[in-house]
């Protein structure tokens, strides 16, 4: 019965209640879109971080966990990758070779990051084989065929690189890699191809070429430092990781020389300043949640004590009939709660809506910059942004909502019900 | 009059000074010494044959090269062995620093960034191999006598001048008293020791006596060195400009 009350007497003073709602919604409305710019901003991050250079999981031996210089391969298992490319979740795995060297011309040369892949492969895997700005990537080598059998080299270079070193398509570069045996591997290569990932440490200074030819110049044959697993649904990587963990642990290819057991590592772990960032925004949207409902509450608070004080007679009437106290506050109670939660479920509802509006026509990154592109952290953003709508946007305001609202009841609430009854109807308070 | 007394002074002096020379031959010049140690392997022109042994941590290899040096400007190393890599060659002339690849059949300008790593995988850098820098230009140098093992050595402490492009902030040269013959150089870098090069067997090449091995330790590695051994050195000879050019080197390489 009292529900029914609280009910009407909310909407006894419309205008007021109406305000109030509609501030409660606008900062639930603000915080679902604030949430959803967030997540949309985190993805992009992890995905543009893991897009090219890293991926989202990576196989590489202990040693090379440890330290990523030359020395740390492993012996590069087919199997081994047949076996990872058919776990659920993966849509590719590439082996890699990472490598130093002096590469350039004869009147300039910078020392670059040469980074061996097999072309098909890697296009599963990373953007690069579709950044490319320039030219083409990489041919599929013929099987059988000898890496260097043209002559020269296909390399893909970044392209901050290519203008650095001062060549373009077709241009010829000498590659000199100081190999694992100690010998200094030399290449003639010829650009095919420049790449523009949006990854600046690769766009500044990397090099792709053939997975052999990078080996053979390395002294590194049937040898590989990791090897890169491209999970597309980020929610899948820790599943995915558990099971190579564990196909790892049963097949453990003969490692030779180099680094100990293989072991499997997440983008988290790879980029542990990058997961940090995100679990302390993560923090911080709580701090945001708490900020714009103290501000909201109080509007609340205002509201409903007014309410109650005008209604300071009808209140001793009550109790002068044998009204309980007690009934009387929960009453009050239930009307404070109910004008809370109607602002969140409006405003919930708006922002949800909101954030599919900006999941289907994406959010403009470019006003954020003069530049018309924008870069964080070494990650280029698309220039739209992409949002995502789901229930865990919405929650997280519900719940800060219903303590706040709580909270105000209490006040109106406690003080109604220490009312005496003859002295309110009097108007003697 | 004072007279006796000056007399007395002035014959006390001429026993002293004698006898203080028979004990130690005066110090040499500064300059002199310097100079003999920039152009101790290399002289005017030279060339040499020579066998390096590398061990590292990671690998172990032996190479064979020839190194014609001209002046001071010019230099080139040319790689004969292992057979893989024979052919592989760095050129320094007054223009800069080059590194030939055979297979590519191109050279390549080494950056100044890259003169203090390593040469071919060896302990020695581009700079020690192809000097660079220069004692008497990039060094203020003093000298002090002393003594190890019984024997009587130089101790030559080179400080880097303001501007020089060196790596180290000190050098320590020990070479013998009487005929100069390098013994050890110590490489400081703020005051920790970095690497020790310690020169053995010596050896008589044509008119000149020197150490025909040079052993280079890294101080803070176990167990790494790179041992380098001339088997052929010859000074003063007709060495013609243009090997230190592209065209030049090519030829030899090859």
């Amino acid at each position: 019965m009292f529900i029914k009350l609280a009910v009407r007497n909310i909407f006894r003073q419309k205008r007021r209640t109406l305000l109030s709602i509609a501030g409660v919604a606008a900062a639930t409305v603000t915080l679902v879109w604030t949430h959803g710019l967030l997540d949309a901003f985190m993805l992009a991050m992890v995905q543009g971080a893991t897009a090219v250079d890293v991926g989202q999981l990576q196989v590489r031996s202990q040693a090379y966990d440890e330290k990523t210089n030359i020395f740390n391969h492993f012996e590069l298992s087919s199997e081994l990758v047949e076996k990872i490319s058919a776990i659920d979740g993966v849509a590719g795995v590439s082996p890699r070779v990472h490598l130093y060297g002096l590469v350039g011309t004869e009147r300039r040369s910078q020392v670059t990051r040469i980074i061996g892949v097999d072309p098909e492969r890697e296009r599963s895997v990373s953007r690069v084989a579709s950044a490319i700005e320039l030219g083409d990537w990489l041919l599929p080598r013929a099987p059988g065929s000898e890496p260097s059998a043209m002559g020269s080299v296909q390399v893909v270079l970044g392209r901050g690189l290519a203008q650095q070193l001062g060549v373009g398509i077709g241009d010829e570069l000498v590659l000199f890699v100081q190999g694992v045996d100690g010998s200094l591997g030399n290449e003639l290569l010829k650009v095919v191809g420049i790449a523009r990932t949006g990854n600046t440490s690769i766009d500044r200074g990397a090099v792709f070429m053939d997975l052999a030819a990078a080996q053979s110049v390395a002294a590194l044959e049937g040898r590989a430092h990791e090897m890169t697993l491209h999970v597309p649904r980020l929610d899948d990587v820790d599943e995915v990781e558990d099971q190579v963990a564990g196909l790892l642990a049963s097949s453990q290819p003969n490692n030779g020389k180099g680094g100990g057991p293989l072991l499997v590592r997440s983008w988290k772990q790879l980029l542990p300043q990058l997961a940090q960032m995100i679990e302390a925004s993560k923090q911080s949207m709580w701090l945001i949640y708490l900020l714009v409902y103290v501000i909201a509450g109080i509007g609340i608070l205002n509201t409903q004590r007014m309410s109650a004080l005008e209604r300071r007679r009808e209140f001793g009437i009550l109790l002068a009939i044998g009204v309980p106290a007690r009934q009387l506050g929960a009453m009050l109670m239930s009307e404070t709660l109910l004008l809370t939660m109607m602002g969140p479920v409006v405003g919930a509802t708006l922002g949800l809506l909101s954030n599919y509006l900006f999941s289907i026509h994406g959010f403009n990154m470019a006003m954020f910059s003069s530049s018309g592109s924008f870069s964080y952290l070494g990650v280029a953003f698309e220039e739209r942004l992409f949002f995502e709508a789901s229930l865990s946007q919405v929650w997280g305001p519900m719940v800060a909502i219903a303590v706040v609202g709580v909270l105000c009841g209490v006040v109106p609430a406690l003080s109604a019900m220490r009312l005496d009854a003859v002295r309110s109807i009097a108007g003697r308070t | 009059m004072n007279q006796p007394r000056i007399l007395i002074c002035c014959l006390l002096l001429c026993l002293l000074v004698p006898a203080v020379s028979f004990a130690q031959d005066p110090l040499p010049s500064v300059d002199e010494l310097v100079q003999h140690f920039d152009q101790l392997y290399r002289s005017s022109s030279s060339y040499a044959k020579m066998r390096m042994q590398i061990s590292t941590a990671d690998y172990q290899r032996e190479l064979e090269l020839e190194l014609w040096t001209k002046g001071e400007d010019n230099a080139l190393a040319v790689l004969r062995a292992p057979a893989k890599e024979a052919g592989t060659a760095t050129l320094r002339s007054a223009d800069g620093l080059w590194n030939y690849a055979p297979k590519a059949d191109r050279l390549m300008r080494i950056p100044s960034g890259m003169l203090s790593e390593g040469w071919m995988g060896s302990h020695f850098s581009n700079d020690d191999l192809m000097s660079e820098s220069s004692w008497v230009e990039d060094y203020d140098t003093q000298l002090e006598r002393v003594e190890e093992g019984g024997e009587g050595l130089i101790r030559m402490t080179a400080t880097p001048k303001k501007d020089a492009a060196v790596v180290y902030t000190k050098v320590l040269h020990f070479v013998t008293a009487k005929d100069w013959i390098p013994v050890r150089s110590e490489y400081y870098d703020d005051d920790a020791l970095v690497r020790t090069l310690s020169y053995t067997g010596v050896t008589d090449f044509g008119d000149r006596k020197l150490p025909a091995v040079l052993e280079l330790v890294p101080a803070d590695k176990n167990n790494e060195y790179t041992r380098m051994e001339y088997t052929w050195l010859e000074f003063e000879l007709e060495v013609d400009d243009a090997l230190f050019t592209a065209r030049g080197l090519r030829k030899v390489a090859k």
